[in-house]
């Protein structure tokens, strides 16, 4: 161990105690919110309501979320497909990325980042704009997309 | 393992054993090291500047070492906070890497601190519309009861 400690290195300390404690209050806040949609039934309260659907009378992308999820939280994955797909196919990655905001809290070097590439994030885009789209589309196979 | 440190730009750290691992910036991650880090220069003057063109050190890239792209949080804002604002996250996180292979660092760079900044503006606007959301549910549903019949 060097006896001084250089400036840069008391920085990116710093820095990393801040990433550390932002990294697990995400992974506690991820379970807080897990317990909740399990214990909250969306369906049988009444549950916020989209504020693009009141104004619009149109489902956004998000709208059925909070039911889909409630849904996963009690192993119906049927029905949460049928509440918001888009959400049940981005699971893998909420999940993934939860696992690593709670491997980072406990680490103690710098964390890897998690890089997802270019073409990860233009997919996702063109994929929430046309389920957008196509879940307003009242024939039989986009009717399904709707929550 | 002990804490890193850093020598000339570059960080070391030891391991339970005693050797040396060092942060290989091209793979992001800690490589084996055959020789330890350089002894650290104290009350040695700066060396300065060696004139262009006689083969020195390759001058330094300005900024951090490694741009994040910030795309798995841009992804996350957008589907848990707020849709639009994390779309424009999304497309600013997709332009990092994309400006780094054209060699383009300062515009990477200026792209990831724009993606930061769309997180973050996702993330208060999910919460101030989360607070909309649940004050105007609690008014309304104490007035009266809308009922949306949506086909």
């Amino acid at each position: 161990m060097s006896t001084s400690i250089s400036p840069s290195v008391l920085a990116r300390r710093a820095v990393r105690v801040t990433d550390r404690a932002r990294n697990g209050a995400l992974f506690v806040g991820g379970l807080a919110f897990a317990v909740a949609i399990h214990v909250w039934d969306p369906t049988a309260t009444a549950g916020p309501t989209c504020p693009f659907l009141a104004i619009t009378g149109r489902y956004c992308p998000g709208c059925g979320t909070l039911r889909c999820l409630h849904a996963l939280a009690h192993g119906h994955l049927g029905a949460a497909i049928d509440h918001n797909a888009l959400t049940v196919s981005l699971l893998p990655l909420i999940v993934a990325a939860w696992i690593s905001v709670g491997v980072a809290a406990v680490r103690a070097h710098p964390a890897r980042e998690w890089r997802l590439p270019t073409w990860a994030g233009w997919a996702l885009v063109v994929a929430f704009v046309s389920f957008w789209v196509l879940r307003n589309l009242s024939p039989a196979p986009f009717a399904w997309l709707a929550p | 393992m002990a804490d890193p440190i850093q020598r000339g730009g570059v960080w070391w750290t030891q391991r339970e054993d005693g050797s040396w691992l060092r942060w290989d910036e091209s793979s992001t991650s800690w490589q084996p090291s055959a020789d330890p880090p350089p002894p650290e220069q104290v009350g040695l003057p700066p060396v300065p500047p060696m004139p262009a063109g006689t083969g020195g050190y390759p001058a330094p890239a300005a900024g951090p070492a490694v741009i994040p792209n910030y795309l798995v949080w841009a992804i996350l804002v957008t589907i848990f906070c707020f849709l639009p604002t994390g779309i424009v996250a999304i497309v600013f996180s997709s332009q990092v890497d994309t400006k780094l292979a054209a060699g383009d660092r300062a515009g990477a760079l200026d792209s990831s601190n724009k993606a930061r900044m769309w997180v973050i503006i996702s993330v208060v606007a999910g919460i101030a519309l989360g607070i909309i959301v649940v004050v105007s549910l609690i008014a309304t549903t104490t007035v009266t009861h809308v009922d949306v019949n949506f086909p």
